[in-house]
């Protein structure tokens, strides 16, 4: 009895092991495929502005996930931040020594990042027949010392946004100087229900005191002649912002609110959401905007495809723009350069950037694709010419704290804080001191 | 014995390791941390110029940091002072056997319980000129022929902004006073109501010293908290228009993550530090007679 159990268990014993053995080698290919493939399989973060505004994030992912379907090797992870807490969280990042592989860029953030050795060179990395591809004033607005900061991917070049249907329907063509705009603005503002009070208004202005009102600001400044920060015959470091030039220009955008009235209530904290809003609500005839606002008005309001038309900045002394210059840098500390500067190619081809372009507005950075028809509709048109007054960001390390120079001048102003030569004297002022501390 | 007590004395120090270890890797090396920075130009990662004490210098000689200072204390003054007269009234209140009385409970601590990022949007819209309700209703009852607009004009920003405060941060002192109502005797009432007291002598001579210990803890938690506070100031207004709620934490925001001069920005948070520090001893020395 003993001996048939014993003679069982080593049976089975065997048995079991020859499962095992059996299971084991069909197995383990399967098992090591899988881990190859994991093993193999990169992922790459991607820091995104996009992320966090419509239409512009959906379209940004769908494109991500073309890119992932035709390379089944690389998984994209997009971390979405907003715009006005960009420099922040970049800064933040490479502090702590986590940047993601690729993070959004911009022309007046890129010198810092540069300083934070944050940013690879992307002229070795992309080879410059590539660059050549693009805009040359667009990657010079993009390179620091020679050395491309960042991948331009689009732009988004400041000017006048205006209801062509209400403009056509009062007899009034896209305003050349500033006196247009303010005729135009008059006209426009009015009470469209006959209830005694005020529920269109001419002009939407962006009045808060952040890059949001400044990206408006500064170009419009610039339109009567005044450079906010320049240098000067000997190349020294100057500002304009005492001149009688800057006076006019700022008192005339204060009087848009206070002596003429057509600015709807709210002004100073009006960022860019709000007056998308209004102008998708039908209450505002004109604002200062980047092509993207065409896509995030429009996203809101569909009725108004077709009836919104652009024009460069109307002019005091000359027309100006920003080029609003957005695009992604390679970390130089990612372990994957190639990986994300092949995805970065990908966001910038002809047919990506069109359909970018046709979703968000937002122009596209590559000689080719500026030459294609869909950026000569009426609601492009006038971005597309207003690149062509674009100024490149000044070279000043400390050049976004102009940002809160101008903007706080103004607030002093609209609110009636102080008086326009008060406010204005201690914008020069506070410009003159950043100066002085400019090595 | 001798051996035993050197044996409790080891333990005891390995007792309170864990705490020493957690505050000094989460409070002292910070705030050290931070001092060091004060003295340089830096931008956290290569660059470290050492400057000694040349920001706090530029930022004493700025008139505009001491307005920044007087602007803050006006406005902690006016929140804390908001959330005494309301969170003690709502407390008395409370503690008396009402009809609802839980229900009450519940609604009031709401606030409190809201993240301050949805309070300062949600009052963002609820004062928004344009479809604000405030206005939508002021409006109804014809008390206003044209919109306000609450947080662009000067003369009522400010004002708005505390409206706000005292709102998300009432119900913490309330509860602070309700727990500490809760440990008064009855008997002491009682006794008082015999002897012929009435009600302001019993809140006088009975409540308010019997509060006192839980009022000092709340005044001086409150008052640091809404000194440093910047998220729903920054919401409502970014320390607009034109400075008017500009206050400290706003310019040590701005300075470090706007202008990226965080030696200059950590020598403002030093200062608040101090100022903090002496807010709490100021307090303590006027209201904790128990050690006079």
């Amino acid at each position: 009895m003993k001996g048939k159990q014993m003679k069982a268990a080593i049976w089975s014993a065997c048995l079991l092991s020859a499962l095992f053995l059996l299971n084991g080698c069909t197995q383990k290919p399967e098992t090591t495929q899988h881990s190859q493939s994991n093993e193999n399989k990169i992922t790459l973060r991607i820091l995104s502005v996009e992320q966090t505004e419509k239409p512009e994030g959906p379209a940004e992912k769908e494109l991500a996930d073309q890119y992932m379907a035709e390379h089944p090797n690389i998984k994209i992870e997009f971390i979405g931040v907003p715009y006005n807490e960009l420099y922040k969280k970049v800064t933040a990042l490479a502090t702590g020594g986590d940047l993601p592989d690729a993070f959004f860029n911009t022309p007046e953030f890129m010198r810092i990042a540069n300083r934070m050795n944050a940013a690879a060179d992307l002229t070795s990395l992309l080879g410059k027949d590539y660059i050549a591809e693009f805009y040359p004033n667009m990657i010079n607005e993009a390179s620091v010392d020679g050395k491309l900061q960042f991948l331009p991917w689009f732009a988004t070049p400041q000017a006048l946004i205006y209801r062509g249907d209400w403009f056509e329907k009062e007899g009034l063509g896209a305003p050349e100087t500033w006196d247009d705009f303010l005729k135009a603005a008059l006209k426009l503002t009015k009470d469209t229900n006959g209830d005694g009070t005020t529920d269109q208004w001419g002009f939407g202005m962006i009045g808060t005191r952040n890059s949001s009102g400044a990206a408006r600001f500064i170009p419009f400044l610039r339109t009567f002649g005044v450079d906010e920060i320049t240098k000067d015959r000997n190349g020294k470091w100057i500002t304009e912002l005492h001149t009688p030039q800057a006076k006019e220009a700022f008192q005339f955008y204060a009087d848009l609110n206070n002596k003429h009235g057509v600015v709807p209530p709210g002004t100073l904290e009006n960022g860019f959401p709000e007056v998308a809003n209004l102008m998708a609500n039908n209450k505002v005839a004109m604002i200062i905007s980047g092509p993207n606002a065409i896509g995030t008005i429009t996203s809101q309001n569909p009725n108004l495809k077709g009836k919104l038309y652009s024009a460069p900045l109307p002019k005091k002394e000359r027309h100006s723009a920003t080029f609003g210059l957005f695009g992604y840098s390679i970390a130089e500390s990612s372990k994957h350069k190639n990986e994300t500067a092949d995805f970065l190619k990908f966001l910038v081809k002809k047919e990506n950037s069109l359909k970018f372009n046709a979703i968000s507005g937002r122009l596209p950075t590559k000689i080719e694709v500026g030459k294609d028809q869909q950026l000569s509709s009426p609601e492009f048109a006038g971005f597309v010419k207003a690149i062509e007054y674009a100024f490149p960001t000044p070279d000043f390390d400390s050049y976004s704290q102009f940002n809160d120079i101008v903007t706080e001048a103004y607030q002093l102003m609209i609110s009636k804080a102080a008086t326009t030569d008060e406010a204005i004297n201690k914008a020069a002022a506070r410009a003159n001191e950043l100066i002085s501390k400019q090595k | 014995m001798k051996e035993l007590s050197g044996k409790t004395h080891i333990s005891g120090y390995l007792f309170v390791l864990p705490s020493i270890v957690t505050l000094m890797l989460l409070v002292t090396y910070p705030l050290l941390y931070g001092m060091y920075i004060s003295f340089f130009n830096t931008n956290l990662l290569n660059q470290w110029d050492f400057v000694g004490f040349s920001h706090y210098g530029d930022i004493f000689g700025n008139l505009e940091f001491l307005q920044r200072i007087f602007v803050t204390l006006k406005f902690t003054v006016l929140t804390v002072g908001g959330h005494f007269v309301i969170g003690l009234g709502l407390a008395i209140l409370l503690n008396r056997k009402l009809p609802g009385q839980t229900l009450f409970r519940a609604i009031l601590i709401l606030p409190w319980l809201l993240p301050e990022v949805v309070v300062g949007l949600l009052w963002k819209w609820l004062l928004n000129p344009m479809y604000g309700l405030t206005n939508h209703y002021l409006f109804k009852f014809n008390l206003i022929s044209a919109p306000v607009s609450w947080l662009s004009n000067v003369d009522v920003a400010f004002w708005a902004v505390v409206v706000v405060c005292i709102w998300k941060g009432f119900p913490m002192l309330m509860l602070m006073v309700l727990a500490g109502l809760q440990t008064i005797s009855e008997d002491l009432y009682e006794a008082a109501k015999i002897d012929g007291c009435t009600g302001v002598q019993s809140f006088r001579f009975i409540t308010l010293p019997g509060l006192l210990p839980v009022l000092l803890v709340s005044l001086i938690l409150d008052t640091v908290w809404w000194f440093k506070h910047f998220t729903v100031v920054w919401l409502l207004t970014q320390g607009g228009p034109a400075n008017e709620t500009n206050i400290v934490s706003i310019d040590i925001y701005k300075s470090a993550f706007e202008f990226f001069e965080f030696g200059k920005a950590a020598a403002m948070a030093v200062i608040v530090l101090f100022v903090c520090t002496l807010i709490g001893y100021v307090y303590r020395r006027m209201l904790n007679h128990d050690n006079d």
